[in-house]
C-alpha cells in the first residue's frame, strides 16, 4: 500500500511538472527501482514501434538504438531516461524489438539473447531478459511481447507468440505480432477479459498503449506507416477492456505503472479513471486526517485508563520500592535508589513478574529468565502491550512526551554483541525503564531524565497497556506519501 | 598532483584543529551540572570521544577528564563510561585520566568499566 500510495503522489507531481525536464529527472529518481522497472518496460514498448524505420548498419546484428527523431516526448524521456539510469555508466545500449541490448565498442547491437547481454545488470534493470525460456527455438522467429500480444496459442508454452522476423531484419518484427495477433477475434477477446481480470497487467498494458498513441500522434504517419492501424486498434481495446474491469481496483492500481502521463491522454483512453485516480488519491489523504486525529483521541483515552489500571500502578509501586533494593544477587546489601548496578530488565521483570501478586501484568511462571532489555518488546507485546511508536497517528512520541507509565526500551548503540529482535539486528543489552513521571526514569534506579546516556542508547519501543475496548477502536491508518 | 595531496592534507588537518576547538569552547562551558542524567553534557562527552577517536588530542582528552569529573559528581552511575566507548581501548585515555582525576575518580572510572563489561558480556536480565 505503502509503494501504491508513493507512487500516485509521484505520478501526479511528475504531471504537474511534465514539461520541466529535471523536474521528472528529480521525480523519477524518487521512485523505487520496481517503479523504475515499470517505466523502463513501457519505454521499452514504445521503442519498439521504432523497428520499422530504423536503419541498419550491419547486416546480422540487427538494429540500433536510433535517437534521432524530431519528436520532442521522445526525446525528452529518452534523454531522460539515459541520464538518469545510466549518467555516470559507460554502458551503452541499443534497442532490439522491444529487448533492450547491449552496444559492442564497435557501435553493434549484441543479440539480446547473449549471455552478456543477459547477466548484465544495467539491461536486467529493464525487466525479463531474453533467456532460453523466451527462446522460439528455430531461425528468423521472434518472441512477441505477452504483455500486447497475448500468452499466444493454445497449443503454445503461453509465453506469447513466435512470430515470423528475420534474423538478419528485425524491421518486420512488431508488424508479423499484430497480424499473429489479430487473426483470431476469440483469441483478442480472450486476452482482453484476462487483462481486465488482471489490474496490475491492466495497467500496463494502458500504459503502452497511452505511450504508443501519443507517440503516434506526435509522429509523421508517413514515416510510421503502422500508427494508424496501431492507434486504432490499441484505442478500441482498451476501452473495451476498461468496460469489463474491476474500476475499483483498477483505479487503485492504475497509477502504479502509467508513469509518466498525460491525464487528459489517460481520461480520454480510459473513460475518465485517470481523473477517478486522482479523486481516489485526494479521498485517501482525506481519510488519513480523520483517521489520525481519530486515533490520537482514542489513544488519550487509553493513557487514561491504562495509568488507573492496578496493575499499572503496582507496577510502578513495585519498582519504586525495589530501586533501593539489591535483588537476588544483583548487588550486596542495599543500594541508592538513584544507583544503577547494571540489571534494568531484571529489575523491570521482578516488578513486572512479582510471585504472588494479584497486580501483576504476567506470572512468576512466565518470568523471561535470560532474556535482555533490548529484547523486552516480546514479553511486553505477548502480554497485551503494543509499541507506541509502530503507530503512524504517534508519530514523533519519544521517552520525553511519552505518557507517565510508559515502558521504554533502548538499544546500545556502542554493542558488543546484536540480537534480532523482530527480525531486525539491535544492538545489546541495552536498557528497559518505565516513565513514573516526567522526571522519573525507574528501572533499577530511577533516573531523572531518559536514560539516553547522551545517545549511547536508542529508544526502540515505548509501550503500553492498551485495554481491547480500546484497540478494536483504533483505525487503520491510510498511507499516503510524504504524508 | 603532490600538490593537490598536500592541500587535501592540510584541509582535513585544519578541519580536525577546528572541531577540536570547538568541542574544547564547549566542554570548558561546563561548571555544573544541574541534573543528574543530563544528555546535552553527556553527548557533548561523546562526541568529544568520537573526535579524539579520529584524531587524538592531550588537549581535548584534559577537558573530557575535567568534565567527567564534574558529571560523576551528580551520576555516580557506571554507564557514564559508555560515552567513551570510542576511546575506551586507547591507553591515551588511561594516561590522561589517571593523570587529570582524582584517585578516587579514577578508581570510579576502572569500577564503571568493569561493570560496564560485565553488562556487556552477561547481559542485564
Amino acid at each position: 500500500m505503502r509503494s501504491l500510495t508513493l507512487l500516485i503522489f509521484v505520478i501526479f507531481n511528475v504531471q504537474a511538472s511534465f514539461s520541466k525536464d529535471e523536474d521528472i529527472k528529480t521525480k523519477f529518481q524518487l521512485l523505487s527501482l520496481q517503479k523504475q522497472r515499470a517505466f523502463h518496460i513501457s519505454l521499452i514498448k514504445h521503442l519498439a514501434k521504432r523497428d520499422m524505420s530504423t536503419k541498419y548498419n550491419f547486416k546480422t546484428n540487427n538494429l540500433k538504438f536510433d535517437q534521432r527523431t524530431s519528436h520532442f516526448l521522445f526525446e525528452n524521456i529518452s534523454n531522460l531516461f539515459f541520464r538518469c539510469a545510466y549518467a555516470n555508466e559507460e554502458t551503452k545500449l541499443c534497442n532490439f524489438g522491444g529487448w533492450m541490448s547491449l552496444m559492442t565498442e564497435g557501435e553493434q547491437c549484441t543479440p539480446p539473447w547473449s549471455s552478456t547481454v543477459r547477466r548484465n545488470e544495467t539491461v536486467q534493470l529493464y525487466g525479463d531478459v531474453y533467456d532460453s525460456g523466451f527462446s522460439c527455438g528455430g531461425a528468423d522467429l521472434f518472441r512477441c511481447n505477452p504483455l500486447l500480444f497475448g500468452p499466444g496459442p493454445e497449443n503454445g508454452d503461453g509465453k506469447g507468440f513466435c512470430a515470423r522476423a528475420k534474423d538478419d531484419d528485425p524491421r518486420d518484427s512488431t508488424y508479423s505480432c499484430m497480424r499473429n495477433y489479430l487473426a483470431d477475434n476469440d483469441y483478442v477477446d480472450q486476452h482482453l477479459l484476462a487483462l481486465s481480470k488482471d489490474p496490475e497487467k491492466l495497467s500496463q498494458y494502458l500504459n503502452v498503449v497511452v505511450k504508443t498513441v501519443r507517440f503516434c500522434e506526435n509522429s509523421n504517419y508517413g514515416e510510421y506507416p503502422y500508427c494508424p492501424e496501431m492507434k486504432e486498434i490499441m484505442t478500441d481495446h482498451a476501452s473495451m477492456t476498461i468496460q469489463c474491469a474491476d474500476r475499483d481496483k483498477l483505479i487503485e492500481t492504475l497509477p502504479q505503472v502509467v508513469l509518466p502521463l498525460n491525464l487528459e491522454e489517460l481520461d480520454r483512453l480510459s473513460a475518465g479513471l485517470g481523473t477517478e485516480a486522482q479523486a481516489y488519491i485526494e479521498r485517501l489523504r482525506q481519510e488519513r486526517i480523520e483517521a489520525l486525529a481519530h486515533n490520537q483521541a482514542v489513544y488519550e483515552a487509553a493513557y487514561s485508563a491504562y495509568l488507573e489500571d492496578n496493575r499499572t500502578l503496582a507496577t510502578m509501586d513495585r519498582l519504586r520500592a525495589n530501586s533501593d533494593r539489591c535483588i537476588a544477587d544483583s548487588c550486596r546489601g542495599s543500594k541508592s535508589s538513584t544507583t544503577s548496578v547494571g540489571y534494568c530488565a531484571r529489575y523491570m521483570k521482578y516488578a513486572f513478574f512479582p510471585t504472588n501478586d494479584a497486580t501483576s501484568y504476567g506470572k512468576w511462571a512466565d518470568y523471561p529468565w535470560g532474556s535482555d532489555a533490548v529484547e523486552s518488546g516480546e514479553w511486553l507485546e505477548s502480554h497485551g502491550f503494543v509499541n507506541l511508536m509502530d503507530d503512524p497517528s504517534l508519530e514523533g512520541i519519544t521517552p520525553e512526551n511519552a505518557p507517565l507509565g510508559a515502558i521504554i526500551v533502548y538499544e546500545d548503540m556502542n554493542p558488543d554483541q546484536y540480537y534480532t529482535v523482530d527480525g531486525q539486528r539491535r544492538g545489546g543489552p541495552g536498557h528497559i525503564e518505565m516513565k513514573l513521571s516526567e522526571n522519573e526514569f525507574a528501572s533499577d534506579f530511577i533516573n531523572d531524565e531518559p536514560t539516553r546516556i547522551g545517545g549511547a542508547r536508542k529508544p526502540i519501543g515505548i509501550y503500553i497497556n492498551i485495554p481491547d475496548e480500546f484497540k478494536g477502536r483504533l483505525r487503520t491508518i491510510p498511507e499516503v506519501a510524504g504524508e | 598532483m603532490n600538490k593537490i595531496l598536500i592541500m587535501l592534507l592540510f584541509s582535513f588537518s585544519l578541519c580536525a584543529t577546528e572541531m577540536e576547538e570547538i568541542l574544547i569552547e564547549d566542554l570548558k562551558e561546563v561548571k555544573e551540572l544541574h541534573k543528574r542524567h543530563d544528555n546535552t553534557v553527556l553527548k557533548l562527552m561523546n562526541d568529544a570521544s568520537v573526535e579524539l577517536n579520529k584524531s587524538w588530542s592531550d588537549n581535548l582528552a584534559k577537558e573530557l577528564a575535567r568534565v567527567y569529573a564534574l558529571v560523576i559528581i551528580k551520576n555516580k552511575n557506571y554507564f557514564v563510561v559508555d560515552t567513551l566507548d570510542p576511546i575506551l581501548n586507547n591507553s591515551n585515555l588511561d594516561r590522561i585520566f589517571k593523570e587529570n582525576l582524582s584517585e578516587e575518580d579514577y578508581q570510579h572510572f576502572l569500577n564503571s568499566l568493569k561493570i560496564l563489561k560485565r553488562e556487556k558480556t552477561e547481559g542485564n536480565g
